[in-house]
C-alpha cells in the first residue's frame, strides 16, 4: 500500500495528493502554485477541495479522551540522577569561541539565542569538586541561574556585573564559556532581568537544579 | 508544528528556555513541558494504538526520553518533531508487540462535549463512521492523517517523523483520503 504513486502528467490525481496540505497551508510553494494552477480551471477539483476542506475540520474535531496523568507519571522520575554527557558542546563552543565574529554572533536575533540555551545547558552537570582547603571559604549556594557573557568581557566588568546583582559565581567558566551563578532568590527574577538587559550578556537564564559546585 | 518547512527549524523561545532548564534537570521545568504536550502528543497516540495501556506506556515512556536524555535533542529539528518522532518510533515498538488487531471499542463512545442537543444525533453519526473509517487505517495512515488534519504538520515534518520519504507520506494520504471517501461516501455527498 506503500509502494510511492507518481502522477506525473495527471494534474487532477497530483493534486488530490495535494490537497490536505494545500488546505492546511502547508505545501512547499511550487506545489502550492501547481494546485492553484489546476484548481483554477478544474471544476472537479474545486468540489473536491470543498470535500477536503470539510474532510479535515472533522477529522480535527475528533473527541480523544486520555487519562494521563502527571502526578502517577512524576513519581518514576529521579530528579538526583544527572543527564549524560551532552553531544553538542563543539557545537556551541565553535559558535562562542569564532574569533572576529562577534558583532553579528551578540546581535543574532532572539531565536537563535533561544537555541543557544538549548545547546549550553548540558554543561551544567554536577561536578564534585576534588577537595576544599581548609580555611576555604563556604562554598557558594546551589546555582539558580545560568548565564553567558560576550567572550571579550573582561574581569573587571564581569565582576561588577555579578557584585551588581548579588550573584555568586558557582560554577564555570564551564567548556562553552557559561557561568552557573546564585542569586538572592527573593531577587533572582529582577536580577535576571537585569542581567538580560546587560550589554556583556548573551543569555541569562533560570534554572532550578541543584548544579553544585 | 505549522508553518515550519522553509524557515528550518527555529524553536520558540519558551520551548528552548524549557529545554534548557530540562537539561539541567528542573522538574518543574519538565511538568509545565509534560502538560503542554500531553493533550496533543495522547490525541496522536491514541489514533495510532487505540489502547489507553499501549498509549499511557508509549506516552510515559517518551516523556522519560525527553527527561533523561534532552541531550539528544541537537536543535537540528523542531522540539515537537523530536517528541512526536520518538513516541512515533515507541508506539510502532508497542503495536508490534501487541498480537491482536487494534480496535477502537469506545468510538461510539466519544462525541463532542460542546456540541449542542440539536447537532448531536447529526455530529455523532458522522463521527462514529469517521472513527470507524480512520480505525481500519493502518497505523502508518492513521498517524499521517492525524499529523496532517488534527495536528498541521507539512509533509515535510511528517516524513522526519516518521523517518521516510516525503513522498510516502503523500502516498499515504493519498490512500487514507480515498479509503475515507469510501468510507464516508454518504456523508461525502453532504457535506457538498
Amino acid at each position: 500500500m506503500d509502494n510511492i504513486l507518481r502522477f506525473n502528467g495527471n494534474p487532477h490525481l497530483e493534486t488530490e495528493r495535494l490537497l490536505p496540505w494545500y488546505v492546511t497551508g502547508q505545501l512547499d510553494p511550487e506545489d502550492r502554485l501547481q494546485v492553484e494552477a489546476h484548481l483554477a480551471e478544474c471544476e472537479e477539483c474545486r468540489a473536491e477541495l470543498l470535500l477536503e476542506r470539510r474532510l479535515g475540520t472533522e477529522v480535527a474535531r475528533l473527541p480523544v479522551e486520555t487519562g494521563l496523568d502527571w502526578e502517577a507519571f512524576s513519581r518514576r522520575l529521579d530528579p538526583a540522577s544527572p543527564p549524560p554527557e551532552g553531544k553538542v558542546f563543539p557545537m556551541i563552543r565553535r559558535a562562542l569561541a569564532r574569533p572576529g565574529r562577534t558583532g553579528w554572533f551578540l546581535s543574532a536575533q532572539a531565536a537563535f539565542v533561544a537555541a543557544l540555551a538549548v545547546l549550553i545547558v548540558p554543561v551544567l552537570r554536577p561536578a564534585p569538586a576534588p577537595y576544599h582547603a581548609l580555611g576555604a571559604a563556604p562554598a557558594p549556594a546551589n546555582g539558580n541561574a545560568i548565564v553567558i557573557f560576550r567572550p571579550d568581557t573582561s574581569e573587571q566588568a564581569l565582576r561588577e556585573t555579578l557584585n551588581a546583582n548579588g550573584a555568586r559565581l558557582v560554577d564555570g567558566p564551564t567548556a562553552a564559556d557559561a557561568y552557573v551563578l546564585h542569586l538572592p532568590a527573593e531577587r533572582r527574577e529582577a536580577a535576571l532581568a537585569r542581567l538580560r538587559a546587560d550589554h556583556d550578556i548573551v543569555l541569562a537564564e533560570p534554572i532550578n537544579a541543584s548544579a553544585t559546585p | 508544528m505549522a508553518n515550519e518547512k522553509q524557515r528550518g527549524p527555529a524553536m520558540p523561545q519558551d520551548e528552548a528556555r524549557l529545554m534548557a532548564r530540562i537539561c539541567a534537570q528542573d522538574l518543574p521545568a519538565f511538568e509545565e513541558l509534560y502538560r503542554r504536550y500531553r493533550p496533543r502528543l495522547a490525541r496522536f497516540l491514541t489514533h495510532l494504538l487505540r489502547r489507553p495501556q499501549l498509549v499511557e506506556e508509549v506516552f510515559n515512556d517518551t516523556m522519560m526520553v525527553v527527561w533523561s536524555r534532552p541531550d539528544s535533542f541537537s536543535g537540528a529539528s523542531k522540539l515537537s518533531t523530536w517528541i512526536f518522532a520518538i513516541a512515533y518510533r515507541k508506539a510502532l515498538k508497542a503495536s508490534r508487540r501487541e498480537d491482536e488487531p487494534i480496535e477502537d471499542a469506545h468510538a461510539h463512545e466519544r462525541v463532542s462535549p460542546d456540541a449542542g442537543p440539536d447537532q448531536r444525533v447529526g455530529q455523532l453519526r458522522v463521527q462514529q463512521a469517521l472513527l470507524g473509517a480512520i480505525g481500519q487505517l493502518s497505523p502508518n495512515h492513521r498517524a499521517v492523517v492525524d499529523l496532517t488534519y488534527f495536528h498541521g504538520a507539512g509533509y515535510r515534518e511528517i516524513a522526519e517523523i516518521m523517518d521516510c520519504p516525503v513522498d510516502t507520506v503523500k502516498t499515504r494520504m493519498f490512500h487514507a483520503r480515498r479509503h475515507l471517501k469510501r468510507m464516508l461516501a454518504g456523508e461525502f455527498a453532504d457535506w457538498l
